[in-house]
């Protein structure tokens, strides 16, 4: 089958997305997007974009900063307003449509804290001994921890059970108690988190559980496979 | 005639896949190969023993218990062999325990062992050893250039200088008594002990296990300790160039190697630690989320 030549744009797909589009225009993408894999793709980025940002919490805590650019631009719609109503609904029609491109930047914003700050605040205290500063992390990073390792995961766990058998009942409770062990530290790491979601050691931890236990049932579902 | 007869023999014992399946049957096999030979043995074997050897040949021997089977054989039909590869079945778990082999190599092949329960010794192999285990227990003591042990519950000691090494288990206990350019010990509920040697870049991790290490640092060393629940106890000698990062969620710090004091961790939970002494050429990283710290001198 031949790709399409031209895509549509990320607005009209999240438009796409929202069902905003009158049928005649949703079913005309519906059918570019049967023959084009470039567009099923963005569309997918913008499902779990979405997806991603229902999943913010309702108050994230802004640097002031932003709060200051936020309130220049509200000043100057304001103005518009004033000036021109129509102006004025261009640009909180626009705002309210890209409400969810907001929402991504908000994520990408936490995602790249929690990212980046570990090096950063690593760097700082190899440096200079003592507390790092505080770095802000979102529940969404949590989150977003979960969700990273959460499709691997059950893969790994459905392949496991559909190989038990071959595995011997020693191995198996081995298997099991190593596992038990690990989603116990996991539960503790979550917990520690949620009475302190600033805490960017304990999002390493928690990723660092998720690997062990993404290991553990990888070289269980190996041998299973190769005994 | 009589000569080529018996080549025809020998090519088509290469060619047939070696099998015993009678009574105890003795294992006597060998083959010249080239010095790099690869070597991989699978299956239900209670003991194996590796033996490298200053010679291009491969012998295997050994003993397999009745109803036992094992396939197999070289690679390559003609000239020295470059690979061979064995797979030994048993009928049931006391035909497993009677599965006894040895197999000498060149010290610079590699060997690859993937068994369910046995004892693996291993000793003088310079080139790779990849040993894969449920039970039983890893002995290596040898200087390979690559070590990579996985296991279960089997316990895994290795006494030698592995240059890049990768030892992982369950539960079983880790114990390296030596060198190592690049080590990486994981364990979920096994117990890490690293002593008598130096180990340049190390990286230790358990889940509840404890780690205690009580090696060298070299001047560029670089040590990184991680841990859910186990202890961490590291001992270096007073004079050596570190800095030291410490810091646990909810554990304590205890430090008797200088005369830094712990201060309390976020929100007055857990400690953190950084403390240096000379040029802070090494650098040891410690990462605890309950388990205690401690440092100290050797």
């Amino acid at each position: 089958m031949n790709e399409p030549m031209s895509h549509y744009d990320i607005e009209t797909l999240s438009a796409f997305a929202d069902g905003e589009l009158n049928a005649v225009i949703a079913a005309r993408i519906e059918r570019h997007l049967a023959e084009c894999s470039v567009c099923r793709d963005s569309l997918r980025g913008v499902r779990e974009l979405v997806a991603a940002a229902h999943a913010l919490p309702r108050d994230i805590a802004a640097p002031a900063e932003a709060w200051d650019a936020v309130r220049t631009r509200v000043g100057r719609v304001a103005r518009v307003a004033r000036g021109s109503p129509a102006a004025s609904r261009r640009h909180t029609g626009s705002w309210w449509r890209s409400g969810w491109m907001a929402a991504a930047a908000a994520i990408v914003l936490v995602a790249g804290t929690a990212v980046l700050m570990p090096r950063t605040a690593g760097k700082a205290k190899a440096t200079k001994v003592g507390r790092p500063a505080p770095v802000v992390v979102s529940p969404v990073a949590v989150a977003n921890v979960d969700r990273s390792y959460s499709a691997t995961l059950s893969e790994l766990r459905e392949s496991l059970e559909s190989q038990r058998h071959a595995l011997s009942p020693s191995t198996v409770r081995i298997v099991e108690r190593s596992l038990a062990t690990i989603d116990t530290a996991i539960a503790e790491a979550r917990s520690a988190l949620a009475s302190d979601p600033a805490n960017q050691a304990l999002v390493e931890i928690l990723s660092a559980h998720y690997e062990r236990k993404v290991e553990l049932l990888q070289r269980a579902t190996e041998l299973s496979s190769s005994f | 005639m009589r000569n080529r007869l018996l080549t025809l023999t020998l090519t088509f014992a290469a060619l047939v896949p070696w099998s015993t399946a009678a009574a105890q049957q003795k294992v006597d096999i060998h083959r010249s190969c080239t010095p790099t030979v690869s070597v991989r043995l699978g299956g239900a074997m209670s003991s194996v023993k590796i033996i490298a050897w200053d010679r291009d040949s491969i012998s295997l021997t050994g003993v397999l218990a009745s109803g036992s089977k094992m396939d197999g054989g070289p690679y390559n039909v003609t000239g020295p062999v470059t690979g061979m590869k064995f797979f030994v079945e048993a009928i049931d778990e006391t035909a497993l325990l009677g599965n006894k082999l040895e197999l000498r190599v060149p010290r610079n092949a590699r060997v690859w062992i993937k068994a369910g329960s046995a004892d693996i010794e291993a000793s003088g192999v310079t080139g790779g050893l990849d040993l894969n285990i449920v039970g039983g227990s890893v002995r290596v003591n040898a200087k390979p250039r690559e070590l990579i042990v996985e296991s279960m519950d089997g316990s895994v000691t290795v006494s030698g200088s592995p240059g890049y090494a990768r030892l992982k288990t369950a539960t079983g206990d880790v114990t390296l008594q030596g060198n190592g350019e690049d080590v990486t010990i994981t364990t979920v509920s096994g117990a890490i002990r690293v002593s008598e040697g130096t180990v340049e870049r190390g990286r230790f991790e358990s889940v509840t296990g404890p780690i205690v290490f009580t090696g060298d640092l070299p001047r560029r060393g670089d040590l990184r300790f991680d841990t859910h629940s186990g202890s961490i106890e590291v001992r270096m000698p007073r004079q050596a160039s570190v800095e030291i990062d410490a810091a646990t969620v909810t554990g304590t710090i205890e430090n008797a190697w200088s005369n830094a004091r712990p201060i309390a961790g976020r929100e007055g939970r857990g400690m953190e630690l950084g403390t240096s002494s000379g040029m802070g050429g090494a650098r040891v990283l410690v990462r605890s989320f309950k388990g205690n710290v401690r440092l100290g001198t050797k």
